[in-house]
C-alpha cells in the first residue's frame, strides 16, 4: 500500500490504518528506537506510542512520505524516554558517542529567549545538512539521526569504517564553523 | 541549549531523510511496488494495448519459463534484500531482477487451446480499455485540497465560520514547544467550504477503502461512473468480474483454528467454494490466509514442513478462472536476480503438467487447468537438505484436477 493510501485511512479513522503503518514501517520505526533504546520492551513501547502520535496527528496533518514523518516522531520519542530515564549521556548504543562528538557545536548555557533559538537552531541546521554533498549528508544523517555506528554506516554504504569517520569529521567542522558564524556558539 | 534539544533540532528535509534512509537500507523491508503508481499503470496500458492489438505474446519454448510470469516492462525494477548479522536488511537495485504475477499469464505457449487463449486476451484487451477510461476519468479530491508542487506536508483547520482552512508546506519537523509536528516552509494557504472538506473525506473514506464496495480493490472502482463502465466492459468481452472478497482466516471469525474449527474445515470451506472436490491430497500444516471471490478466483497462503530438515516451507498459491477481467497485477512477486532461475516440467500425481521454475532459494510454478490458470511460489527452500524433492512434495500435495467450479 503507498503512503497516500495509508494517509487515507488515518483520515478515514480506520484501524487498518494502524496494522498498515506496522507492515510497512514497523521495521524502520523499531531499528531507530532500538538504536537509541537498546531494550526491546521500551523499543516496542516506542514503537507503539509512535503508533499513537500519527493516529492523533492525522487528521488533519497530512504528509507526503511517512517515512521521514515517523521517523520523526520515533526519533524524539525515543530521546524522550532516555531523556526522562536521564541516559542521554550513558545510555547503550552510540548515543554517547555521537554527543561527545558534537559537543563543540551545542550551544550552551540557557536564556529566555531558548525557545526562538530552538528554532532557528533548527532551521540552521536543516539548511546545513541540505546543503551537504550527498554522499556525506547520507553518512552525516545515519550517525546523528539514525545513531547509527560507525561500522553500520561504513557496511550500508559501502565504505572502509576510516572514510566514515574521516567524513564525519569534515562534516562537523564545517558544522561548528557554521554555527560559530551564525552566533549560535 | 540542552543535548536533547540540540539532538531534537538535527532534522533535514523529508527529500534527505528519504534519501538517506534507503542508501542505508533503512526503509521497510520489502516495498510493495518499485514503482510509483501512476509509471506502473503508463506500463501495465503499453503493454496491455500490446497485448490487445498484436495477440497475447506466443512463445513456442518454455525458455527459461519466466515469461510467463513476467510483468512487461519491470524487468530491472527490483531490489536485492540481504540480511545483515545485526538482523537489518540491506536493499540494493537488482538490474536483473523483476516483478512476477502470479493471477494472469504474461505470455502464452503456442500451443494454448485457442479457447483459452481467447479468454485471456479478451482479459487483457478489456483491462486496457479499463485503465484508458481510469486515466481518462481521473478520481481525485476536490481542487482546493490538491497539493501545489514542492508539498511535502499539508495540515486543514477548521474555521469558526465552517470554512476550512489548509495550509500546505514543503516540509515539516518536530516542534518541541507544540510537542507535535509542524509544517515548515509554507507554500500556499487555500480555504476550502464545508461542501468541500466533506467531498475531500468522502474522497479519503473511498480511496481508504481502495474503491466502492462491490468489487474486488484492484479493479479500481471508486464512484459510479467507474463501475458502469467496468460493467459495459465486462459485457462486451464477455468476462466475469470479481466483486466481495470473502476471507477465510483464523482473524476474520470465519473458520479457522483460532476459533475453535480446524485447518481442515477451513480447507474444506475453500474446496466447496472454488474446487470439484478437496484441494489438498495432504493438508499443509498451517495456514496463514485465505480468501475467495464467488466467481471462482482464490488465494491460498500456508506453511508446510520440509521433510529432510524439518524447516517451513512458505507456499502461496492463486487461482484466475479464465474469462475473469484481470490485470495480473493483483499478486506480484519481487525477485531480484532472474537468471538464478532454472526451468523444468513436472507431472503431478493426478497427470497434470505444470512449469517450475527454481533459483535453490525460491521456486514459482504454474500449469493450465481445465477451468483456470493456477500459479505459486514456494519460499524458504535454501534450508532445506533436498530443495527439488521439496517442491515435489509440495506440489504433489495438490489436487489439481480438482481446482475450478
Amino acid at each position: 500500500m503507498d503512503d497516500a493510501e495509508i494517509v487515507a485511512l488515518y483520515w478515514q479513522r480506520s484501524e487498518a490504518a494502524i496494522a498498515e503503518t506496522e507492515a510497512k514501517y514497523g521495521a524502520y520505526c523499531r531499528a531507530i528506537a532500538w538504536q537509541l533504546l537498546c531494550s526491546r520492551e521500551d523499543t516496542e513501547e516506542c514503537v507503539d506510542d509512535a503508533w499513537l502520535a500519527a493516529w492523533n496527528a492525522m487528521p488533519d496533518k497530512r504528509p507526503a512520505h511517512l517515512s521521514p514523518f515517523l521517523g520523526r516522531i520515533t526519533r524524539n520519542l525515543a530521546l524522550n524516554r532516555l531523556d526522562k530515564r536521564h541516559s542521554l549521556r550513558r545510555g547503550g548504543g552510540v548515543l554517547p558517542l555521537c554527543l561527545e562528538e558534537l559537543s563543540g557545536c551545542i550551544p550552551g548555557g540557557s536564556s529566555p529567549e531558548e525557545a526562538l533559538e530552538a528554532r532557528e537552531l533548527a532551521e540552521r541546521l536543516r539548511r546545513f545538512v541540505d546543503q551537504l554533498p550527498k554522499a556525506e549528508r547520507r553518512v552525516f544523517l545515519g550517525r546523528y539521526f539514525y545513531f547509527l555506528s560507525l561500522e553500520e554506516i561504513a557496511a550500508r554504504l559501502g565504505y572502509h569504517p576510516g572514510k566514515v569517520k574521516s567524513m564525519l569529521y569534515r562534516s562537523r567542522q564545517k558544522l561548528l564553523r557554521c554555527l560559530q558564524e551564525e552566533g549560535f556558539v | 541549549m540542552t543535548s536533547l534539544q540540540f539532538l531534537k533540532a538535527l532534522d533535514a528535509d523529508d527529500r534527505a531523510l528519504l534519501d538517506a534512509a534507503r542508501a542505508l537500507g533503512l526503509t521497510e523491508a520489502r516495498p510493495a511496488l518499485p514503482l510509483r503508481r501512476k509509471k506502473l499503470v503508463r506500463t501495465l496500458l503499453i503493454a496491455a494495448v500490446l497485448l490487445s492489438l498484436l495477440g497475447v505474446t506466443a512463445y513456442a519454448a518454455d525458455f527459461p519459463g519466466l515469461r510467463a510470469l513476467l510483468l512487461p516492462g519491470s524487468q530491472g525494477m527490483a531490489y536485492h534484500a540481504a540480511d545483515l548479522p545485526d538482523g537489518e536488511r540491506l536493499l540494493t537495485e537488482a538490474p536483473d531482477g523483476g516483478m512476477l504475477s502470479l493471477t494472469q499469464p504474461m505470455a502464452l505457449p503456442e500451443d494454448l487451446d485457442p479457447r483459452i487463449a481467447v479468454k485471456v486476451e479478451n482479459s487483457a484487451a478489456a483491462w486496457a480499455e479499463w485503465l484508458a477510461w481510469k486515466e481518462a476519468h481521473p478520481f481525485e479530491e476536490p481542487e482546493v485540497f490538491r497539493p501545489p508542487e514542492g508539498t511535502g506536508f499539508s495540515e486543514t483547520a477548521e474555521n469558526p465560520d465552517g470554512s476550512y482552512t489548509v495550509a500546505f508546506y514543503e516540509d515539516s519537523r518536530w516542534d518541541e514547544q507544540a510537542g507535535r509536528i509542524v509544517g515548515v516552509r509554507l507554500i500556499e494557504v487555500r480555504t476550502a467550504t464545508e461542501e468541500e472538506y466533506a467531498a475531500d473525506r468522502h474522497y479519503k473514506e473511498v480511496m481508504g477503502h481502495l474503491g466502492i464496495a462491490g468489487y474486488d480493490h484492484s479493479y479500481g472502482v471508486y464512484d459510479e461512473a467507474g463501475a458502469e463502465k467496468l460493467e459495459e466492459l465486462a459485457a462486451k468481452y464477455g468476462l466475469a468480474l470479481r466483486r466481495e472478497r470473502t476471507v477465510l482466516s483464523p482473524q476474520t471469525g470465519e473458520p479457522g483454528p483460532e476459533n475453535g474449527d480446524s485447518l481442515e474445515t477451513l480447507v474444506e470451506l475453500l474446496s466447496e467454494k472454488t474446487c470439484s472436490a478437496p484441494l489438498f491430497n495432504r493438508n499443509p500444516d498451517r495456514i496463514d490466509h485465505a480468501s475467495y471471490f464467488q466467481e471462482g478466483s482464490f488465494s491460498l497462503s500456508y506453511s508446510v514442513a520440509d521433510a529432510s530438515s524439518g524447516e517451513e516451507l512458505s507456499c502461496y498459491v492463486c487461482s484466475s478462472p479464465y474469462g475473469t477481467l484481470s490485470s495480473g497485477m493483483e499478486m506480484l512477486e519481487m525477485e531480484g536476480d532472474l537468471t538464478a532461475f532454472q526451468s523444468r516440467t513436472h507431472t503431478a500425481p493426478d497427470g497434470t503438467e505444470l512449469t517450475v521454475l527454481f533459483s535453490g532459494e525460491t521456486a514459482y510454478f504454474y500449469t493450465w487447468l481445465e477451468k483456470s490458470y493456477f500459479a505459486g511460489r514456494i519460499g524458504g527452500l535454501g534450508r532445506s537438505a533436498a530443495p527439488e524433492a521439496a517442491v515435489t512434495a509440495v506440489l504433489d500435495a495438490i489436487a489439481f484436477t480438482h481446482i475450478g467450479v
